[in-house]
């Protein structure tokens, strides 16, 4: 590696961490709604300064943020899981899910589960090796299960890098560039104008506004990993 | 060129100061690697080799209570369906096969991979923690569900007795194991017993009434006897939506040899598009009159069969009635008015009809004169106020010309499938209690059953007893008849919403319907393509098919079979319940039992192969053998014969509601009512294409096949002011529904519908806003306790 022209390996290590760090959250939250122990940890891991930029930039995110901050954290629980169960489940008066949670939804012609990208992203996660917990009885593409599998690309990369092995980290560059490109980008705006929809959003919305803010930034972020590449700026 | 550092720079990147505590060290920390990801496992070595994108086609079949019963083969790849395709069979490759017809899928068939993959399904065992109705739940484990039920099977046994429990009219997945409705009634059964019923929704009033004319609710010939009809009328018949069978097929194939098709019903239904020669609209409810008019016309001009009716039949004339009865009851006697004074002229008929004399007369002419003629009812006419009288006067019409018990006749309704299709069943064993109700009165059983006899049609009773409890319990499997398909919801959400009428309700399913919401537990089920059945056909159908485990059942749902077993073993009756025996062992023995009774029957391994039976002898004709050989086959009935005049009726002293000869009566919510001075339009809720029943409501492919709109005619529109597309407002004194009106010559004036179906969906003000038909209809029911569901009077406003 030339190290005149790469980003220092401890300014990619911080930004892999914030990376993974970001996508965890993000996963669980759209895996479940969250326990008075898991805001916890997010409370405990959240960085003031962030929080105030985002409070900022998103106003609606401002009366979730000072709840987050607060000490009395059962309050947020509660009306997390109801929006939770709300939006993504079929609890609420129609019976019928507001924002469904899954890329195929979106992406296939008749909006059924089990479409097209289940079966894309389940051949991608064997071909890493992967499967998915729940293979067969719930679709890969869930949003949770598709940022893990980017967080496990963005590890995998790392380690490349590390190990000096260019082929895994070219690999792990190019599945994250389609990931985010090819899937995440292409639903989850159409999944936000669904959360919009929703009766009760004053915590998904912004979240995942937030989301999709994180997604195209990192997209800027993976194309210039990867038009490095390309240029072969990065390796001799 | 730039380098990474400086681009990297520039990017805006807010997620930069995201952490308190940075260093890679602690990521591991925090989340641990991959391997314990909540999401993603390491995928074991030896499946690592992948193997191939490998399309599998199994034969399944379609279970939802569907006419169609059509064959479903899946594409399966990698443990999913891919696609669907349905019968394909060589033999009938020019659909032109009379033996072997293709069981083909239709809209709803090809549509339901959307219906399996649906992101609405039900995913997890739910308890109820708000008011019943307010969609408030908890997810429970399965373990949690089965004990809850468990318990309060018990609890509910001890404290009411064990016919305070009712297993609902429920069709949502019908078969045999497969079906939740026969597995309850068997798990009731090994403990203790419950309230049983009897009758249906669908076609309970001409099971009353064929079995009181010929002493069989099943008087309808094959399919293929209409491949020698020269006519068939097609009274209130739609098979082209709803599907019976085979019925389209050789609807097509008579109709290519040469016979004439006409359709008599109100609305310009999909299947006279397709088939009649000729649309003659009527007047709901009024049927009857309209035969007696064309009886007029017969005895006038002596077109009716005298000879057959003389030897077959009884209360026809005054000549041919049973010991006992006076002067002026019989049927001739009726239509030339000698008790009333009213001669049935198709003048007379055609007030009431709305069908023009001359046409009357015509029809009449054209009826009695070309044979072989079938007269076929469809279920749309019996499920009316007067539907058991409506459903005798086909049998007038067949005895008067002589078409009973030949082939290309039509004797009555009720296809006797089991003449044709031969199997085993699932042994749902005998209710301890021997109690039953009609099942349309379960609302009332859990209001005043305490107060319910012979006379509400409670059966099993001694005389003058009435049902030792109300019902405090409801099994509600893959059902839809607690809220939405039952009558008057608004009434019916109140009585259940009263958590201390009804005390505990479970149903299972794999929607949240509008019955789902005022359960208190709720069970995500299989769809048949997660567990295997043995499924016989609908009425007039003449496969048998066998559903097929396609798939794994998703998001961990369970078949009630399974679940059951699990309850079972708490009540400790699961050997009892099971013998030992899972839900695939049950349908090899089914199919076991097939082959050891019919010789011909296929082995399982054979059937897994074509998932489907067609059986060689298709033709059925009834009542043959008592046309053919009277002496030695009298009909069922009290004397013998046909009874056009019904003894039991007569005895049951009612002549206005219950006439012992299918007079034409009018009805409380007809066109000759009093009522239509305040509504004054006909209303009907017509079963459409889109579903079966209520199945396939929330798939948006079928809401592009059609939508809920009020079907109204441009007479009644333009009175009204109402331009296509306007949203108006349908309202009678049991609720009110908003949705867009189609101004249609397609329904006739008079008589407004909607389909039938649409899921209950109120606003705040409890206006249903989809267009559930139920909340127009009645609780009262038919004066043989059946569903008069398309007897109702409403008015239409523009909004």
């Amino acid at each position: 590696m030339s190290d005149t022209t790469l980003l220092d390996d401890l300014s990619r290590d911080l930004l892999t961490e914030e990376r993974t760090i970001l996508y965890q959250f993000f996963s669980e939250i759209y895996y479940t709604s969250q326990t008075i122990e898991q805001l916890h940890k997010w409370k405990n891991l959240l960085d003031e300064e962030w929080i105030l930029n985002l409070r900022e930039t998103y106003p609606a995110f401002n009366e979730f943020f000072s709840t987050i901050e607060s000490e009395d954290l059962s309050l947020l629980t509660s009306q997390w899981e109801k929006e939770y169960q709300s939006i993504f489940n079929i609890y609420n008066s129609e019976g019928k899910i507001q924002a469904p949670i899954w890329e195929s939804y979106y992406t296939s012609y008749d909006h059924s589960l089990f479409s097209k990208s289940t079966f894309i992203l389940r051949n991608k996660l064997h071909e890493f090796g992967l499967q998915y917990k729940l293979e067969n009885t719930y679709p890969e593409d869930h949003l949770s299960v598709q940022l893990d599998f980017l967080n496990y690309l963005i590890d995998f990369t790392s380690q490349a890098m590390k190990d000096k092995d260019y082929l895994s980290y070219e690999k792990g560059i190019y599945n994250q560039y389609w990931l985010i490109k090819d899937h995440l980008l292409r639903w989850v705006p159409l999944f936000i104008k669904k959360i919009e929809l929703a009766n009760n959003q004053s915590i998904y919305y912004p979240l995942s506004v937030l989301l999709l803010e994180i997604l195209q930034e990192d997209l800027d972020l993976v194309k210039l990993y990867k038009e490095e590449i390309e240029n072969n700026e990065k390796l001799v | 060129m730039k380098n990474l550092s400086e681009k990297l720079t520039n990017l805006k990147m807010k997620r930069r100061t995201f952490l308190k505590t940075t260093g890679v060290a602690t990521v591991p920390a925090v989340f641990g690697g991959m391997s314990v990801s909540k999401n993603l496992i390491e995928k074991a070595k030896a499946d690592l080799q992948e193997k191939g994108i490998e399309e599998i086609v199994i034969p399944t079949v379609g279970t939802l209570n569907c006419g169609g019963k059509c064959q479903i083969k899946a594409h399966v790849v990698n443990g999913e369906i891919v696609r669907l395709s349905t019968d394909t069979d060589e033999r009938d490759k020019n659909a032109d096969n009379e033996q072997f017809p293709q069981a083909r899928a239709c809209v709803r068939g090809r549509g339901y991979r959307r219906h399996v993959y649906s992101p609405d399904r039900i995913k997890k065992p739910l308890k109820r923690v708000g008011k019943r109705g307010e969609g408030k739940w908890e997810e429970i484990t399965w373990e949690e569900a089965c004990k809850t039920i468990a318990s309060e099977m018990k609890r509910v046994k001890e404290k009411y007795g064990p016919a305070s429990r009712f297993s609902l009219y429920a069709t949502g997945q019908s078969g045999q194991i497969g079906s939740g409705d026969t597995v309850v009634q068997r798990l009731l059964n090994v403990d203790g017993g419950f309230l049983g019923r009897y009758s249906n929704y669908s076609s309970g009033q001409h099971m009353v009434g064929q079995q009181f004319t010929f002493g069989t609710s099943s008087a309808a010939n094959s399919c293929n006897s209409l491949l020698d009809s020269k006519l068939i009328i097609l009274n209130g018949m739609n098979p082209a939506e709803t599907i019976w069978g085979h019925f389209n097929q050789y609807l097509r194939m008579a109709k290519e040899k040469g016979a004439k098709i006409y359709s008599i019903d109100p609305r310009y239904t999909d299947t006279t598009t397709v088939f009649a020669d000729e649309w003659i609209p009527i007047k709901p409810t009024t049927d009857n009159a309209l035969i007696a008019a064309m009886a007029y016309i017969m005895f006038e001009e002596n077109l009716h069969d005298q000879e057959f009716l003389d030897k077959y039949c009884v209360g026809h004339d005054e000549e041919h009635m049973p010991e006992g009865i006076p002067a002026g009851e019989s049927y001739k006697s009726y239509v030339y008015g000698v008790k009333d004074g009213i001669i049935k002229t198709p003048e007379w008929a055609s007030k009431i009809t709305g069908i023009p004399a001359h046409k009357i007369a015509q029809l009449a002419r054209e009826v009695a004169t070309t044979k072989p003629m079938a007269w076929i009812q469809g279920n749309g006419i019996n499920r009316h106020m007067n539907g058991e009288q409506l459903s005798r006067g086909n049998n007038i019409v067949a005895a008067m010309t002589g078409n009973i018990g030949i082939s290309g006749g039509w004797a009555g309704t009720g296809a006797n499938n089991g003449a044709i299709v031969k199997h085993a069943s699932f042994p749902l064993l005998k209710n301890p209690t021997g109690l039953s109700i009609p099942c349309f009165l379960y609302t009332d059983a859990i209001v005043r059953g305490k107060e319910m006899g012979a006379k509400d049609g409670v059966k099993g009773l001694e005389e003058g007893q009435t049902l030792p409890s109300n019902i405090k319990l409801i099994f509600n499997m893959a059902g839809n008849c607690l809220v939405n398909q039952h009558s008057d919801i608004n009434k019916t959400i109140e009585i259940l919403k009263d958590d201390t009428l009804c005390e505990f309700i479970v149903t299972s399913d794999i929607y949240m319907t509008p019955s789902a919401l005022y359960s208190d537990i709720v069970l995500p089920t299989c769809t048949f393509f997660e567990q295997d059945d043995l499924v016989p056909p609908w009425s007039h159908g003449q496969t048998l098919y066998l559903s097929q485990k396609v798939i794994e059942p998703l998001y961990g749902s369970m078949t009630e079979y399974e679940w059951m077993a699990l309850v079972a073993k708490e009540l400790g009756v699961e050997q009892e319940f099971t013998e030992g025996k899972t839900q695939t062992e049950w349908v090899e023995w089914m199919v076991e039992q097939s082959k050891e009774k019919y010789p011909d029957f296929p082995s399982m391994e054979e059937f897994r192969k074509t998932g489907i039976i067609k059986f060689p002898n298709v033709t059925h004709v009834a009542f043959k053998e008592q046309i053919e050989d009277f002496e030695n086959n009298p009909f069922e009935t009290p004397t013998g014969k046909i009874e056009l005049f019904s003894t039991k009726m007569w005895e049951m002293n009612r002549p206005e509601d219950i006439p012992a000869i299918p007079k034409h009566v009018a009805v409380e919510e007809g066109p000759e009512s009093e009522l239509t001075k305040k509504y004054p339009l006909q209303i009907f809720g017509w079963h459409i294409k889109r579903r079966c029943h209520s199945t396939f409501e929330v798939s948006d492919w079928m809401e592009e096949v059609a939508t809920q709109e009020l079907y109204i005619n441009p007479i009644d529109a333009e009175e009204r002011n109402i331009k296509d597309g306007d949203m108006v407002r349908i309202f009678n004194d049991r609720g009110e529904i908003r949705i867009p009106a189609k101004v249609s010559s397609r329904i006739m004036p008079g008589v407004v519908t909607m389909p039938q179906g649409g899921w209950y969906k109120p606003d705040k003000n409890g206006i249903d806003t989809r267009g559930s038909m139920n909340v127009l209809t009645t609780h009262k029911a038919s004066p043989h306790f059946c569903n008069p569901q398309h007897t109702n009077l409403a008015q239409v406003e523009k909004l």
